[in-house]
């Protein structure tokens, strides 16, 4: 990302909270409701920025009524923990309105998830069910790997008019960069975050700073490109299977466990492409979270959760 | 009431014939609380319905042309045939959707209501919803903050006394929704269903004092349902034994208001007959509107995303 005259140096968090209430500055129908409101939304919003009781369900609910009557509610679930209370609304109404009425509606919901490991939070709060989300018909799902692109994927959930889940993992909420002034990703779009020619790095949320270390460790060996799908549903297919036709091999790391995890999926668009399929030079590998729920103790959640040593392993191996 | 109970029954055979697929929850013997409550519904106010809801639809004003389409899966739908009966919704009408999850369209009307309320509106917003989904948190969840935050929802349940498979006093544990209501700073009135005048009226009273102020309201419909839980579901067992089934019948909304307006001469028998008459003839134009409309295209909805 260049960093642009009017980028500001800010925080993944920080970027994301600046986006909310830039968006309800600009868009009286923007509304924010969570158990945890930054103090300053709600001294500048009132009744548009609420606390609100512990009731996931009902809390989701609302915003369900409220995008269906013209607002654009941003629901802070605080964790993707618990949002699991609330499923149903995610995923029998906003997902689905739209198509069962008919068109008659859309339903321009976000629903901001952090999520992930890394603090020694636990099973219960360690957790990357994006794949979950994104097997959804009705829902889209980003998973912002850095300060702009959380700005510019948050700005545009929130202008989009069908319900969006933004995962937000919990590892990349102090790190730093440049958030260019109204920033705006496309929903949909990956990004390249470093060229390269041997080996396609696709890295996903909290794995893609990982990744471009791992890139940068290897670079006198082996020439990494490291592709950002960002958004995990609809996943840009046409740039990863663009990229792998250039390197012939494909390595994806990801926060989740592989298991029906989007790391599955992205292999499988990748090798089920004959023409992407025949440019491969290895079986595709992926470097994903062990099958377990995350544990506690701090060496075990690292042996179970992905880093960037797992990363040069899998790159060393498929080019060896 | 008369176009109700017509549409219900015609629904119900229809779908026990094989005509149309998939299930109906007939409205047979309810009528009462949604002519009622849909009595005071104004122009800009909204509802959300559930499962039962094709009376709901009705009272908010869903033309049945577009009803009985949409239980056709006809493109003429009110859904364009995507919804069913279960998801009846037509936002022109401010018929925000029935539900197929218990208890969770009540949510929706409290996020409505929190809607009209920061564009500062004095309209309601109806939440039907039977007895049954009182075994859902999310209900209580929504009457907290509708309470909390002094939201203009009309909550409406109709306690037919029976979920389904299991009687009311099987599953609740206290007496009456009502006291539910209470324990959440939320006034409320008990009516008796059957008897519409005291439906409207005490729905009256309920969307004034919304109307003029703010807070919730809940009324507790007791409402007897004569018909099945569900048409694909006809033979379950109800709980009730056949005297209490003919003392509900016995209780018929409909047979009450005809009385009453016959003993007060409102209106003459044949002006009664007359009214069924066009009840069931828009029954029958429904269904043949529904039969000559295209089923839907899918690459014209959104069912094929992209998502
Ligand atoms: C969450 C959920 N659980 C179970 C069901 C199956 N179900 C459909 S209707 C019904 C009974 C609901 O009773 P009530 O809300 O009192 O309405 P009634 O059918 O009596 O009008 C049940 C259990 C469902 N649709 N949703």
């Amino acid at each position: 990302m260049v960093s642009e005259p009017t980028a500001k140096t800010m925080s993944y968090a920080a970027a994301l909270e600046t986006v909310v209430a830039e968006e309800m500055r600009q868009d009286p129908s923007v509304c924010m409701l969570g158990t945890m409101v930054p103090p300053a939304l709600a001294a500048e919003f009132g009744p548009r920025a609420r606390v609100t009781p512990i009731s996931e369900p009902a809390v989701t609910g609302l915003a369900v009524g409220l995008a269906q009557t013209g607002k654009r509610p941003v629901v802070y679930w605080r964790n993707i923990t618990f949002a699991f209370n609330a499923f149903d609304q995610v995923i029998n109404h906003a997902a689905k309105l739209r198509s069962m009425s008919g068109d008659q509606v859309r339903v321009p919901a976000v629903f901001r998830a952090p999520c992930g490991g890394g603090h020694g939070l636990a099973a219960q709060h360690s957790q990357s069910p994006y794949s979950i989300y994104a097997h959804i018909a009705g829902l889209k799902v980003v998973v912002p790997s850095s300060p702009a692109d959380a700005a510019g994927l948050l700005r545009a959930a929130i202008r989009h008019d069908d319900p969006v889940v933004c995962f937000e993992p919990v590892r990349l909420a102090d790190a730093a960069g440049p958030v260019p002034q109204g920033h705006l990703v496309p929903l949909g779009e990956a990004e390249v975050k470093r060229e390269g020619s041997d080996v396609t790095l696709v890295a996903v949320g909290s794995m893609v700073p990982l990744a471009l270390e791992a890139a940068e460790e290897l670079s006198g060996d082996v020439s990494i490109e490291v592709v950002d799908p960002r958004t995990v549903s609809p996943l840009d297919v046409t740039t990863i299977r663009a990229s792998v036709r250039r390197t012939g091999r494909i390595v994806v790391a990801d926060e989740a466990p592989a298991m029906c995890s989007v790391a599955a999926e992205v292999v499988a668009l990748v090798t089920e492409d004959s023409e992407t399929f025949s440019a491969l030079r290895a079986a595709p590998a992926r470097v994903c979270a062990l099958h377990l729920p995350v544990p506690f103790s701090e060496p075990l959640e690292e042996e179970v959760l992905p880093g960037r040593d797992e990363v040069v392993g899998a790159i060393r191996a498929l080019v060896r | 009431m008369l176009l109700m109970r017509r549409f219900d029954e015609a629904a119900l055979s229809l779908v026990q014939s094989g005509r149309i697929r998939g299930t109906v929850h007939p409205y047979i013997g309810q009528e009462g609380c949604a002519a009622g409550v849909g009595a005071v519904f104004e122009p800009g106010d909204l509802m959300v319905s559930n499962h039962r809801g094709h009376g709901h639809c009705i009272a908010a004003g869903v033309e049945v042309d577009r009803m009985m389409a949409e239980l056709f899966g006809r493109a003429g739908g009110s859904c364009h045939g995507m919804g069913g009966s279960m998801h009846i919704a037509d936002f022109e009408r401010g018929m925000l959707g029935a539900n197929g999850i218990v208890g969770a369209g009540v949510p929706h009307a409290v996020g409505a209501a929190l809607s009209l309320a920061l564009d500062g509106h004095d309209r309601v917003v109806i939440a039907f919803f039977g007895d049954g989904a009182t075994g859902q948190g999310v209900v209580f969840e929504s009457m907290n903050l509708a309470a909390l935050w002094s939201l203009p929802v009309l909550f409406v349940c109709e306690t037919n006394g029976i979920a389904s498979a299991s009687a009311l006093t099987e599953v609740l544990a206290v007496e009456t929704v009502a006291e539910i209501a209470a324990a959440h700073g939320i006034a409320s009135e008990r009516v008796e269903g059957a008897d519409v005048v005291e439906v409207r009226a005490s729905a009256q009273r309920a969307a004034d004092a919304i109307r003029s102020g703010g807070a919730p309201r809940l009324i507790e419909c007791v409402v007897d349902r004569w018909g099945p839980h569900a048409s694909r579901l006809a033979a379950m067992p109800d709980h009730r034994s056949a005297e209490d089934l003919a003392a509900a019948r016995r209780r018929d909304p409909i047979a009450r208001l005809r009385e009453a307006l016959i003993a007060d001469g409102t209106l003459a028998s044949p002006a009664c007959d007359e009214l069924d008459r066009e009840a069931r003839e828009a029954v029958e134009g429904a269904i043949a509107f529904a039969e000559m409309s295209p089923y839907p295209e899918l690459a014209k909805t959104s069912g094929r995303g992209p998502w």
